[in-house]
């Protein structure tokens, strides 16, 4: 994973973690905040993955953490937070296997 | 309604629309009630065509609506001016409600089951005292889990009922209490509409509903663009069932919309939440994880969406025809799962944090027509790729090269990395297929000519690049490429430029039997065991057999003929004109009277007949009643006297216990931007409004000194929503030439603005400059002791085409209505100055 | 000269005489035969030279008004309300009056365009390479960024990368294949139009 990209997801996590702390009722500015870091952490991915011709590892799971983020920024009613919440282990542990 | 049964009403109210204006041929059929003998109403911030030709005018302040007809609620049942031997039989005004119920005048305007953590509510102290009430519209319940299951309490036994109306907590007398103070000093007061102008109207309406007389609203988006915009629209519900205007000649609610098909489209859904015509799009979080769960939880007990397995099992074998099996869950879990809201507000910001990273723009122009365009465009520019399909350059497509932002000086176009491409389109005349109109008529259109050079229709397009995307995928051996593989994708092509067969795609969307390929002659044919495919149960019977189009039907009723007009064209559902017209007859199944009758029980024959298709079960008697010792579902559960065939137990709900986000009763709350506080409860705005405060997107605070006017946004004839296909057309864009801001002649004195000077707008969102019209249209409102300046703008202008200006919609917020997250353009604050804007360009298009 | 005087005021008698206001202004009725004259006999319906004719539904409001639609060699040359619909009855509103004048406008565009990032103007493409890119970006976006389980497992097969916008101005079997090919093929659950506004 390109160092940039570690940056953006720990600046992703932090923002996380501040809608974690605030559970706020409505899209806060944390979620807007986390939702651009994963997308540039996901763009830089891609970028990578297209020089080397091969789907870019951790991709998967990123979206998946990104589709979660969309729960906690557009809640169809309430918001799932045992989903967000498991959606932020995920993103540490991405970060921690990209070291 | 058909919108011809217009014509049949006694009273018409015009509200939330200028309809002489934005819908004129759908206008004649109130000139011809007037005609005929019937009082005419606009209730509208201006004085426009609309109200010029109506009986009476009611100004009141924009977003007041829910004063307004709550006031009407508060008049009809204190004067006890309801229609009692309808109401009492079809809605649920007797039905009794959870002890635990409390109304916002005991919580100072909340409705009991908030969680202001959340901020939504738990709608278990709505439900009827000892039931689970399902919703019957999937919109309600993407946002909210379905009770599908539990709703089994439905088939128990009735709902708890007083008939004598005396129980607390029966729902007539909840609204009692809920409206008890809107009375019509504080609709005059919250309004703006001087008192005897509204008395005026509560007593034209309750002098001519009832057996002999009915009367109809009609309404556009002046009612659904505000945060409680479904509320706006239940009240008028509550007032035409209260008044026994449902299901009867000339009784209704009149929804006047604005696209050719945007019916069309809203049942075969180009809307991310739901599936055709109104299956919910699964949930992630919802119990959706298999197709039994599914189904468990989306089908209600009671009433005809129990029918619901049938419609979903079709739909997917509709859709991956011969590798939908029962062994693979008929193919449902290629049907990808929700896990927030998607629709297009959300969108937008999503497209501006760079969630999306392809985007298509199919006969859509969101730089002018949606909000916060500034942002927008924002969004389009983090794009990767784009592709737009119009007949003309549209402001979303050039964005990157002449767009508020490049305008401004805040971007240039060498720094915008979006791939951009323009696809010409195909327009009706040149394209064969269907539309359907805003009273549910699908009309068929001939390809008459020839597109041109490269346009082509929006089926081609789709049909050729889903051919591509299958050779693409063609190879895969992935699980997650099975979906556009099993997808069926064969239809016919005609002519050199190979263009599908729209009336194949037609006869998929009505249905055939699997073994034969036979065309289904209705929904009611449609079976759940995967013998049946149906794109879309409701419109069953658009294409009964082979050659047999009846969208293409045109044969109109002679003069002096029902006046059903059932040889023209085709309505969904079974060609039925008059939605819930069971209620056009009495319980026991006779005309209310000579003069309003549309179906009856014969019992001669042993079925229901009249002038439209019965909107009931043919041989159900009006004396059926259910066995409930049988416990007994779906239709089984509905009596003979119950019309509301789509609702748990057949009665329209006055109060609504299930779907609804922001309470079972509509209650007065003022816009997210309003120059005074709510003058009912210290609640100021909808608790549940869709807000999304971010930078570039702030709200304007209560009575906020530096943006004092009252806003609206508004259409004009000539020229069209985004406006690309009559901004290119010569006379209609020199009819209209050059935006403007309206103004009363008292405000435009106080800023020293001159009649066709220049203005210049602005809010915290951006700045637009227009030309001064100034007015008598519009006058000062009274509000709270308070004088309140309303103004108006068009918002169909752009950078494009013959007629151009500024793009009104720069000054709004992204902010939405609690349930359908409709955003909300018609009560908003401003600031209005003399002058031009900074910045300014030169140019013809400046002036 | 004289001649030549007798020729003007010949041709000038002629025109009195077939000038309708005169016999107008003398009590003839303008809607029938005063209205007549050699230039009146000459016009021709622009209907006559019409090949084909058939019925269409104006483009623009939701009310559905019915359109007969007159086209030559494949090219519209006329637009009027259909006097059969008991919807409009051939009337038409000003938009919808000016239909032909859509359809024919110099402003529509007739060849694909496209602007490659960072570009400052637009370039002609053939639509065969156009739609197959097109389908190339969008099979690229969809693999990148699609998502078959939540990180607890739950299945959702959806993408959120690609969204699409638009519908109310297109017929029911177009939006049908769009929710059909985006939704039920690709996994797109970003799927919105006019609808919602």
């Amino acid at each position: 994973m390109p160092v940039s990209a570690r940056a953006e997801g720990e600046a992703a996590l932090a923002a996380l973690d501040r809608a974690l702390a605030q559970k706020p009722k409505r899209d806060g500015h944390a979620f807007a905040e986390m939702t651009e870091h994963l997308c540039t952490m996901r763009d830089l991915l891609i970028g990578h993955g297209r020089e080397r011709g091969g789907p870019p590892p951790l991709l998967e799971r990123l979206n998946s953490v990104i589709s979660t983020a969309l729960a906690g920024h557009f809640p169809l009613g309430s918001t799932p937070w045992s989903e967000v919440e498991h959606a932020r282990g995920v993103l540490q542990r991405l970060i921690e296997e990209a070291d | 309604m058909a919108l011809w049964d217009l014509a049949n009403s006694d009273w018409v109210i015009t509200m939330g629309s200028n309809m002489a204006e934005n819908h004129p041929i759908a206008f004649r059929f109130l000139v011809e009630a007037k005609r005929r003998g019937a009082t005419l109403v606009h209730v509208d911030p201006r004085y426009t065509r609309t109200g010029a030709n109506c009986d009476i005018h009611a100004p009141i302040r924009s977003g007041s609506d829910i004063a307004f007809l709550g006031g009407m609620i508060h008049y009809i049942l204190e004067g006890d001016h309801w229609f009692r031997d309808f109401a009492l039989a079809y809605t649920n005004i007797a039905h009794i409600i959870e002890d635990a119920y409390a109304d916002p005048e005991q919580g100072d305007g909340v409705f009991s089951g908030f969680d202001p953590q959340q901020g939504d509510y738990s709608e278990e102290s709505w439900q009827y005292k000892g039931k689970i009430v399902p919703s019957p519209i999937a919109e309600h319940r993407v946002q909210g889990e379905q009770k599908g299951a539990q709703s089994e309490s439905m088939a128990e036994g009735p709902p708890p009922q007083d008939p004598t109306l005396q129980h607390p907590n029966c729902v007539y007398q909840i609204m009692r209490r809920h409206y008890a103070r809107y009375t019509p000093e504080m609709v005059e007061q919250v309004t703006g509409c001087p008192r005897e102008t509204f008395l005026s109207i509560c007593e034209l309406v309750a002098q001519n509903s009832g057996r002999d007389r009915t009367g109809a609203f009609a309404y556009a988006v002046g009612w659904t663009h505000h945060t409680y915009g479904v509320q706006i629209i239940r009240a008028a519900t509550i007032v035409q069932s209260l008044l026994g205007n449902v299901g009867r000649p000339g009784g209704g609610i009149m929804a006047l919309r604005g696209h050719t098909s945007i019916q069309g489209s809203t049942d075969i859904p180009t809307l991310y939440n739901m599936l055709p015509t109104y299956l919910p799009q699964p949930n992630a979080f919802h119990d959706h994880a298999t197709l039994d769960r599914y189904i468990a939880s989306e089908t209600p007990a009671t009433g005809w969406w129990h029918n619901f397995p049938k419609y979903i099992v079709s739909l997917l074998k509709a859709w991956y025809g011969e590798n939908a099996t029962a062994a693979n869950e008929w193919g449902y879990q290629h049907i990808p799962k929700l896990t927030g809201d998607v629709s297009q507000l959300p969108m937008t910001l999503a497209m501006s944090n760079g969630v999306v990273k392809g985007q298509f723009f199919i006969g859509q122009n969101p730089v002018v027509g949606a909000v916060n365009t500034a942002l927008v465009e924002k969004g389009l520019a983090r794009l990767e790729w784009m592709v737009v399909r119009d007949i003309a350059m549209t402001e979303t497509a050039n964005f990157w090269q002449k767009g508020n932002r490049i305008q401004r000086g805040e971007a240039r176009p060498e720094e915008i990395g979006t791939e951009v491409f323009f696809f010409p389109a195909a327009l009706a005349a040149e394209k064969g297929g269907t539309v359907t109109n805003t009273s549910r008529l699908v009309q068929w259109h001939d390809a008459v000519c020839e597109p041109p050079g490269s346009s082509r229709s929006d089926l081609w397009f789709i049909y050729h690049l889903g051919r591509r995307l299958k050779q693409l995928y063609a190879g895969s051996t992935a699980p997650r490429d099975r979906a556009i593989q099993a997808l069926t994708w064969d239809y016919p092509m005609m002519g050199d430029k190979q263009e599908p067969d729209a009336e194949a795609v037609l006869q998929e969307i009505n249905g055939y039997t699997v073994a034969d390929r036979k065309l289904v002659p209705n929904y009611q044919a449609l079976k759940d065991d995967g013998s049946t495919a149906c794109g879309g149960w409701m419109y069953s019977g658009v294409f009964p057999k082979e050659g047999q189009n009846q969208a293409r039907s045109r044969r109109p009723d002679k003069p002096g003929g029902p006046g059903s007009h059932l040889g023209w064209a085709f309505a969904w559902p079974s060609n039925r004109r008059t939605l819930y017209n069971r209620a056009s007859a009495d319980p026991e199944g006779r005309p209310w009277s000579e003069r309003k009758k549309m179906i009856w029980w014969d019992e001669g024959q042993g079925k229901w007949t009249g002038l439209d298709v019965p909107d009931f079960e043919p041989e159900k008697r009006p004396d059926y009643r259910p066995d409930w010792s049988k416990n007994p579902h779906g239709m089984e559960a509905l009596g003979g006297a119950d019309p509301f065939i789509m609702e748990p137990d057949g009665q329209s709900m006055l109060f609504v216990p299930s779907g609804l986000k922001d309470g079972p009763l509509p209650t007065y709350y003022e816009p997210l931007e309003s120059p005074v506080r709510n003058p009912f409860y210290r609640q100021q705005a909808n608790p549940t409004a869709k807000i999304w405060e971010q930078p570039g997107n702030e709200l304007h605070g209560i009575g906020d000194p530096r943006f004092p006017y009252v806003l609206t946004t508004f259409r004009l004839t000539e020229l069209h929503c985004g406006g690309v296909m009559s901004r290119i057309a010569p006379h209609t864009a020199e009819l209209q030439p050059e935006a403007f801001v309206e103004l009363p002649p008292e405000l435009a004195r106080e800023l020293g603005i001159e009649h066709l000077g220049w203005t210049t707008l602005s809010t915290l969102r951006g700045e637009v400059e227009m030309r001064a019209m100034v007015t008598e249209r519009l006058t000062p409102f009274e509000i709270n002791g308070r004088r309140v300046y309303q103004i108006g703008v068009p918002w169909v202008y752009g950078w494009e085409g013959y007629a151009r200006g500024d793009v009104a919609n720069v000054l709004l917020a992204i902010t939405g209505d609690a349930n359908t997250s409709i955003h909300t353009t018609k009560a908003l604050t401003c600031n209005l100055r003399a002058g031009r804007r900074a910045g300014t360009r030169s140019g013809p298009d400046a002036g | 000269m004289a001649k030549l005087r007798r020729g003007m005021a010949g041709r000038g008698a002629r025109f009195l005489k077939d000038w309708s206001l005169p016999r107008q202004l003398a009590g003839e009725s303008p809607m029938s035969t005063a209205a007549r004259s050699t230039t009146s006999e000459n016009l021709r319906p622009r209907l006559e030279q019409a090949d084909r004719v058939g019925t269409s539904i104006c483009p623009f409001c939701a009310v559905g008004c019915s359109q007969l639609v007159y086209a030559k060699n494949g090219k519209p040359i006329h637009i009027e309300g259909d006097p059969r619909s008991p919807v409009n009855q051939g009337t038409l509103c000003p938009k919808g009056a000016g239909t032909l004048g859509v359809l024919l406008s110099p402003q529509r565009i007739n060849k694909v365009l496209y602007r490659a990032p960072h570009a400052t103007e637009w370039e002609e493409r053939p639509l065969d390479w156009a739609m197959e890119r097109v389908a190339q970006l969008t099979k690229q976006a969809r693999d990148e960024t699609f998502v078959e389980r939540l990180p607890d497992g739950k299945v959702v097969n959806h993408t959120i990368g690609i969204g699409s916008l638009g519908g109310a101005t297109l017929d029911n079997e177009e939006n049908y294949l769009i929710k059909k090919l985006f939704n039920g093929g690709l996994g797109m659950v970003t799927i919105e139009n006019q609808a919602r506004i």
